[in-house]
C-alpha cells in the first residue's frame, strides 16, 4: 500500500515539479513576499494594526506571513494545483491507470500528498524569501528560524492540506473539473472562505496579539486592521510607525484552530473519495455528448434561419468563411441551458430598464461566456491539432484574425439587444464603452490561451477583473456600469488600448506556437 | 484459467449498438480479435479490461464476475490501450516504475522486472531519458513494456503495433509467441498480417456481433472455396468492384490480376485458389460476398 502512494507521490510530483510552469510559479510566488513586506517609504503597506506595522523582525516576519497566506494562497494555490487528476485524464495516463488494481484510497492519497508537497515547495520558497527580506531591511539581523517556521506550519500548512483536498474534490466531480469549478471557487472563495478562515484558522488570535502589543506601544493608537493591499489615500492614512513585536503567544484556540482546519481537509479528502468513480465518467464522456446531441439538433433547427442567413452573407470571402468557422467553434456544443439563459438575457435586455440592464443584464451576459472565450488561443493545442491549423494557409494573417473577430462578434452579439437600446436611447458612450469591452475580452482571452496554454488563466483573470471590476466599479470596469465615471476616466479608450497590446502579445504568442509546431 | 464472455451487450446513449448479445470463451494461448473499423473491437476490449461496463451481459475470470468486482481480475491482467499517454517528465525508468507500484509489484522487483522488459523492447539505452524526447513508436514501446510489467494472466492489447516500424513489429510478434503458454492473450488488431502467423484462435467481429471464433486453419478451411483468381481488363475492374468483394489488385501486362472473395464463382474465367486469412476476415466482414447473382459476363 505505502509502496503504491509513494510511487504516486513521487510521479505526479516530479512531473509537476519539473515542469519550467513550477518554477516560474516558485519566483512569483517569492516576488509576491517582497510585494507583501513594502519598505517603510512604500505608498502601500500590506498588515496594519491602528497604523503601526511591526518592524522587519522573525517574529513580525513570520506572523504576517502566515496571516496574508492564509487569506491569498487559497486562491492562488487552488488553481495551482487543480489538474493533478485532469492531466491524467487528458494526457491519458488514466488509460493505464484504470485497468491496475490501485485502490481509490492509495491514489487520491498519492495524489493529495503531492497537491500538499508542490504547496510547501511554495510555503518554503515564501519562508525563505521572508528572511532575505529580514536580512535585506536590516530592521533586525537575528533570525529566529522558529518564529519565521512555526506560524507557517500551525496556521498555512492545515490551509495548504484543505486546499489539496478541496482541489480534489473539485476534480472527481466531472461538473466542477474545468472552468465551471474554476468560477464556482473564486465566488466560494470570495463569499465563504475568506469569511471562515477570519473566524476559523485562528488568524483573529494572532491579529488580536498583535492589536494588544500596538496598544501597549501606543494605548493612544486606533484605527482598524489593514490585512491585504492597502494604498494609501483618504480612506486608508499613511503608517505612522513600526513597533517591536516579539512573537505569537501560542494558546489553545490556535490548537483547536489547527484541529478545526485538518477535520476539514479530512472531511474534503473523504467527500474526494467517495465521488472520485476511477475515471468512469471521464470514459464514458463522449456517451454524454452523444445524448445532449439530441437536444442539439432541435436548438440546431431553431436557429438554423440566423446560421443560414450567415451562411449566405459569409460565402463570396473566404476570410468571411474561416471567421464563420471559428463562430461555430466558440458557441457549437454548448449546453442547450447556455443558450436559454443567453435567450433570456437578451430578452431582458431588450425590456428591462436601462440601469438594471447597464448594472446586472450585461455584467451577467458577459459572465455567462468566460467559458466560450477561455479556449481561444490554446484550442488547437487542446484538441491536439496544431500540425493540421498551423500548416494551413497563413494562420497568422488569416486564422488569428478570423479568430479574434469571431470572438469579437461573439461578445458583441450576446450584448446586441443592449446596444441595440444604447443606439436608440443615443446613448453614445454606453455604445462605445460596450464596443471596448467586448474587443478587450477576446483579447485578454487570446493573449492567455497563446502565451499560458490553459484555459484557467482566462477563466481565473476574467472573473476576478468581473468582480472587482464592473461589480464592485472603480477603474476597472470594461462595461460601463458607472457610465459617469468610464466617461471622466475614459475608460473606453484604454481598454481598446489595453486591448491592442493584448493582441500584440497575442500575434507574438502565436508565431512562437508555430515554430515550436 | 479462462475468460468467459456471456451474452455481452453494449450500446451508447444515441441507440447505437456497439456489442449484440456477444458470447465467447476464450483459453491459454493468442486469441487474434479481427473486426473492420467500429467493429466494436475497442469496446469490447475495455470491458475485457475493466475500463467500461457493459449495457447488458457478465465476464468471468477464474469464476469471478469482473464486471460487478473488476478487482478478482485487475491483480492479474495487463493491458494496453488502442491510445494512451505519459508523464512526459520522467523518464522511461521512472515511468514504468510508477505503474509497477500501482500495479502492487514490491519495489525490488519491480526495478529487475523494470530493467528487463526495457531491454526486451529494446530502450535500455534511453530507460534514463525524459518521456519527452521519445517518438511515437518508443511511446507504443513503453506501452507494451507496463502491460507486461506484472507477468499477466490476461493480457489484452488493443492496435498494439500503431507507430512500430516493421522491425519492431516483428519484435513485438516474438515478444506474444514467447509469451503465449498457460496465459490468455487478446490481441486486437485490424492488420490481419500481425495475427496471422501467432494467432491460435481468431475471432472475427463487426457490427458489435461475433462471425466466427476457430482456429486459423479450420478458418481457412471453411473459405476454401470461395477465394477465385482472375484476369480482366480495366473496364471490367469498376464492373466486379461493384458487386463484389475484391481482396487483391494487382495491374500486370495482359490485365488486372484479382483475387475475389465471393461464395460463388465471379466470372467464367475464374478459378478457386489458397485462401489466406486476410481473404477469411473479409469473407465474414464483407457486405458483397455473395457477389452477384450470376456470374457475370465479361467485356473481354
Amino acid at each position: 500500500m505505502m509502496n503504491s502512494i509513494y510511487y504516486i507521490w513521487r510521479a505526479d510530483c516530479l512531473n509537476r515539479m519539473l515542469n519550467k510552469r513550477y518554477l516560474i510559479t516558485l519566483l512569483f510566488m517569492s516576488v509576491l513576499t517582497f510585494i507583501f513586506f513594502p519598505n517603510i517609504e512604500a505608498s502601500y503597506g500590506t498588515m496594519i494594526i491602528h497604523g503601526y506595522r511591526g518592524i522587519y523582525n522573525s517574529a513580525w516576519l513570520g506572523a504576517s506571513l502566515a496571516v496574508l497566506n492564509t487569506f491569498f494562497l487559497p486562491i492562488i494555490c487552488f488553481y495551482l494545483i487543480k489538474n493533478t487528476i485532469s492531466e491524467d485524464i487528458n494526457n491519458g495516463v488514466s488509460e493505464l491507470i484504470a485497468p491496475t488494481p490501485v485502490t481509490k484510497f492509495n491514489y487520491l492519497f498519492g495524489k493529495w500528498l503531492s497537491n500538499l508537497s508542490i504547496l510547501l515547495g511554495i510555503m518554503l520558497i515564501m519562508t525563505c524569501s521572508a528572511m532575505f527580506i529580514q536580512l535585506w531591511h536590516g530592521d533586525d539581523h537575528a533570525i529566529n528560524l522558529g518564529h519565521l517556521f512555526l506560524p507557517q506550519l500551525v496556521y498555512v500548512l492545515p490551509i495548504l492540506a484543505a486546499i489539496s483536498a478541496a482541489a480534489l474534490l473539485f476534480e472527481t466531480i466531472p461538473l466542477l473539473r474545468g472552468g465551471i469549478g474554476n468560477i464556482a471557487y473564486f465566488f466560494l472563495w470570495i463569499g465563504l472562505i475568506v469569511r471562515s478562515l477570519e473566524s476559523g484558522s485562528g488568524v483573529s488570535e494572532i491579529v488580536e496579539q498583535i492589536r494588544q502589543a500596538v496598544m501597549i506601544h501606543d494605548p493612544l493608537s486606533e484605527g482598524g486592521v489593514g490585512i491585504g493591499i492597502n494604498i494609501w489615500d483618504e480612506q486608508h492614512s499613511k503608517l505612522k510607525s513600526t513597533f517591536v513585536w516579539s512573537g505569537i503567544v501560542y494558546n489553545f484556540v490556535m490548537f483547536s484552530a489547527f484541529l478545526k482546519v485538518m477535520i476539514l481537509s479530512l472531511v474534503l479528502f473523504v467527500a474526494a473519495l467517495f465521488s472520485f468513480d476511477r475515471f468512469e465518467k471521464s470514459r464514458s464522456s463522449q456517451d454524454t455528448k452523444r445524448s445532449t446531441g439530441k437536444l442539439m439538433l432541435k436548438i440546431n433547427a431553431l436557429f438554423s434561419p440566423l446560421a443560414h442567413f450567415f451562411i449566405i452573407v459569409c460565402e463570396p470571402w473566404s476570410f468571411m468563411r474561416l471567421m464563420r468557422q471559428e463562430i461555430l467553434l466558440l458557441v457549437k456544443g454548448l449546453s442547450p441551458w447556455w443558450y436559454l439563459a443567453i435567450t433570456i438575457l437578451l430578452l431582458a435586455q431588450l425590456f428591462a430598464p436601462l440601469e438594471v440592464v447597464r448594472s446586472v443584464i450585461l455584467p451577467a451576459s458577459w459572465i455567462l461566456c468566460v467559458l466560450i472565450f477561455s479556449p481561444l488561443g490554446q484550442r488547437e493545442k487542446q484538441e491536439k491539432v496544431e500540425g493540421l491549423i498551423f500548416s494551413c494557409l497563413s494562420p497568422i494573417k488569416k486564422q488569428f484574425p478570423a479568430m479574434l473577430l469571431a470572438g469579437f462578434l461573439v461578445a458583441m452579439g450576446v450584448v446586441s439587444m443592449a446596444l441595440f437600446r444604447f443606439i436608440l436611447s443615443s446613448e453614445v458612450y454606453s455604445v462605445f464603452m460596450l464596443f471596448a469591452g467586448a474587443l478587450f475580452i477576446p483579447s485578454m482571452a487570446l493573449a492567455c490561451g497563446t502565451l499560458t496554454g490553459t484555459t484557467r488563466t482566462f477563466e481565473i483573470l476574467f472573473t476576478t477583473l468581473w468582480y472587482i471590476g464592473p461589480l464592485q466599479g472603480g477603474g476597472l470596469d470594461f462595461i460601463g456600469v458607472d457610465i459617469n465615471t468610464s466617461q471622466q476616466n475614459d475608460a473606453a479608450l484604454l481598454f481598446i488600448l489595453v486591448a491592442l497590446v493584448l493582441i500584440v502579445l497575442a500575434l507574438q504568442a502565436r508565431k512562437w506556437q508555430i515554430q515550436r509546431g | 484459467m479462462q475468460l468467459e464472455i456471456n451474452r455481452l451487450s453494449h450500446w451508447y446513449d444515441n441507440d447505437k449498438v456497439a456489442l449484440d448479445n456477444l458470447s465467447l470463451t476464450l483459453k491459454p494461448g493468442i486469441i487474434g480479435l479481427l473486426g473492420p473499423n467500429g467493429a466494436g473491437k475497442s469496446t469490447l476490449m475495455r470491458i475485457l479490461a475493466t475500463m467500461g461496463k457493459p449495457s447488458t451481459g457478465s465476464v468471468f475470470w477464474r469464476d469471478q464476475d469482473t464486471v460487478k468486482n473488476p478487482d478478482a481480475l485487475r491483480q492479474e491482467l495487463g493491458y494496453l490501450p488502442q491510445s494512451f499517454g505519459v508523464y512526459e517528465n520522467l523518464s522511461a525508468r521512472d515511468f514504468l516504475l510508477y505503474l509497477a507500484a500501482l500495479k502492487d509489484i514490491p519495489t525490488k522487483l519491480a526495478g529487475k522486472t523494470v530493467d528487463k522488459l526495457l531491454e526486451q523492447v529494446n530502450l535500455n539505452n534511453v530507460a534514463n531519458h525524459s518521456l519527452k524526447g521519445f517518438s511515437g513508436g518508443m511511446r507504443q514501446r513503453i506501452g507494451i513494456a507496463q502491460a507486461l510489467l506484472n507477468d499477466p494472466k490476461l493480457l489484452i492489447v488493443d492496435e498494439p503495433t500503431v507507430g512500430l516500424d516493421p522491425e519492431e513489429r516483428a519484435r513485438f510478434r516474438q515478444i506474444l509467441s514467447e509469451l503465449a503458454g498457460e496465459r490468455v492473450i487478446i490481441l486486437s488488431t485490424h492488420i490481419v498480417s500481425d495475427v496471422e502467423s501467432i494467432a491460435d484462435q481468431i475471432a472475427i467481429i463487426n457490427a458489435g456481433k461475433l462471425l466466427s471464433y476457430s482456429s486459423p486453419k479450420l478458418l481457412l478451411s471453411k473459405i476454401k472455396k470461395s477465394v477465385w483468381s482472375c484476369v480482366v481488363s480495366y473496364e471490367d475492374v469498376n464492373l466486379l468492384a461493384q458487386q463484389y468483394c475484391i481482396s487483391h489488385s494487382v495491374k500486370r501486362f495482359d490485365g488486372f490480376h484479382l483475387t475475389i472473395v465471393c461464395e460463388h464463382k465471379p466470372v467464367p474465367n475464374a478459378i478457386n485458389i489458397e485462401a489466406s486469412l486476410e481473404d477469411a476476415f473479409l469473407f465474414y466482414t464483407h457486405s458483397k460476398r455473395q457477389g452477384a447473382t450470376n456470374v457475370l459476363e465479361l467485356s473481354a
